[in-house]
């Protein structure tokens, strides 16, 4: 495993996803089908907590350490993400899309999106809020109104990587969940497409290009707070 | 105004900005980690292993003594001279009680590389002329 940047500022709360797009029936992807397909443990499958199922239309469930979503979407742009939220545990997601990569790859798109979520705390709003507003750095936008506070960042941005495209996104904005302090989301999310047609994009999923990806993201997230 | 705010978590689609407890706060069996080691089986000598480790957060090489008991039976099948294995040490949570606790799990997609070895193997053992000659 190549070592992983450190954060600069640590967040409170991380999440590590990878989401497959396609055709999916989330009544197939059922634990007892993970299990079937070594995706899963049998301790796994015996202690999956099914936290959500609308036949047909989506299912959630937890392992000890990997979280699915399976949902059906109107736009015909159904996903699998599976996610952590421990990077400890980056080793059980790597592997897990890595072996399920080939089962899915016929009903999937070419596109593959690897999120990287987190929440970070402040001890106050306007320490929260000065950090956002050090975006608000330009006259024009900071004469507009009195007191302008800057409430969404997002900012794209494209890199290529192992023969890959990487579509970026840095999105900021504050968070109203009660049972954090003054939170700020800081998410990272890049969608992978691939650069020509004579290749495709499932036989690049490996564990370098992951781990690439998730210490860029890290990069870009400690940049910010710089 | 515009605000963003985390949505329903239960429901949040795959670009929901909410991270951290994924639509659930009250796992029955939750493991958290509290560190991890890295590494791969050294030797086995009846159910006992050595597997040479890695702790990542103090740079630190060691070499963890353990039972074949301690790996749930249905990972036996990995347990073998050079299978790359992660244990993780933390608090299971169970009926609303933490106790201490580890987990031995298996590099999946290593295991499988051993497998296609072994199968490379056994066919420079059984080369094609013998098998056809058999036939």
């Amino acid at each position: 495993m190549k070592s992983k940047i450190d954060f600069e500022k640590r967040p409170s709360e991380i999440e590590l996803g990878i989401v497959f797009f396609g055709l999916f029936n989330p009544d197939i992807f059922s634990p007892k089908w993970m299990f079937d397909n070594r995706l899963i443990s049998k301790n796994d499958l015996d202690n999956i907590q099914e936290i959500e199922q609308e036949q047909g239309n989506f299912r959630m469930f937890f392992t000890e350490f990997l979280k699915l979503r399976i949902e059906k979407d109107s736009n015909k742009k159904d996903f699998v993400r599976v996610w952590i939220n421990d990077l400890k545990a980056i080793e059980i997601l790597i592997d897990f899309v890595i072996l399920f990569n080939p089962l899915i790859k016929s009903s999937a798109e070419e596109i593959l999106e690897i999120d990287f979520k987190t929440h970070y705390q402040f001890d106050s709003k306007n320490e929260r809020k000065r950090l956002m507003n050090k975006s608000l750095n330009t006259d024009k936008l900071n004469s507009i109104f009195d007191k302008p506070k800057l409430e969404v960042v997002r900012i794209d941005g494209n890199s290529r990587i192992n023969g890959l495209n990487n579509d970026m996104q840095l999105a900021i904005s504050p968070c109203n969940r009660p049972d954090l302090t003054n939170p700020l989301h800081v998410n990272i999310y890049n969608q992978l497409s691939k650069l020509v047609d004579n290749i495709n994009i499932f036989d690049r999923l490996n564990e370098d290009l992951i781990v690439s990806i998730v210490n860029n993201s890290i990069d870009k997230i400690n940049l910010y707070f710089k | 105004m515009i605000s963003e705010v985390c949505k329903d978590k239960k429901r949040s689609g795959h670009r929901s900005n909410h991270p951290g407890k994924g639509g659930n706060t009250t796992n029955r069996n939750s493991f958290k980690i509290e560190y991890k080691l890295e590494g791969q089986i050294e030797s086995i000598d009846g159910d006992k292993i050595s597997a040479k480790m890695y702790n990542p957060d103090s740079d630190q090489w060691g070499i963890l003594h353990f039972a074949l008991n301690d790996i749930d039976k249905t990972e036996h099948k990995n347990v073998f001279e050079g299978s790359a294995l992660n244990v993780f040490i933390g608090k299971e949570r169970i009926n609303g009680t933490d106790r201490k606790a580890k987990r031995f799990i298996f590099r999946k997609f290593l295991y499988d590389t051993k497998v296609i070895n072994s199968i490379l193997e056994s066919m420079y053992d059984n080369p094609i002329s013998q098998i056809t000659t058999e036939l």
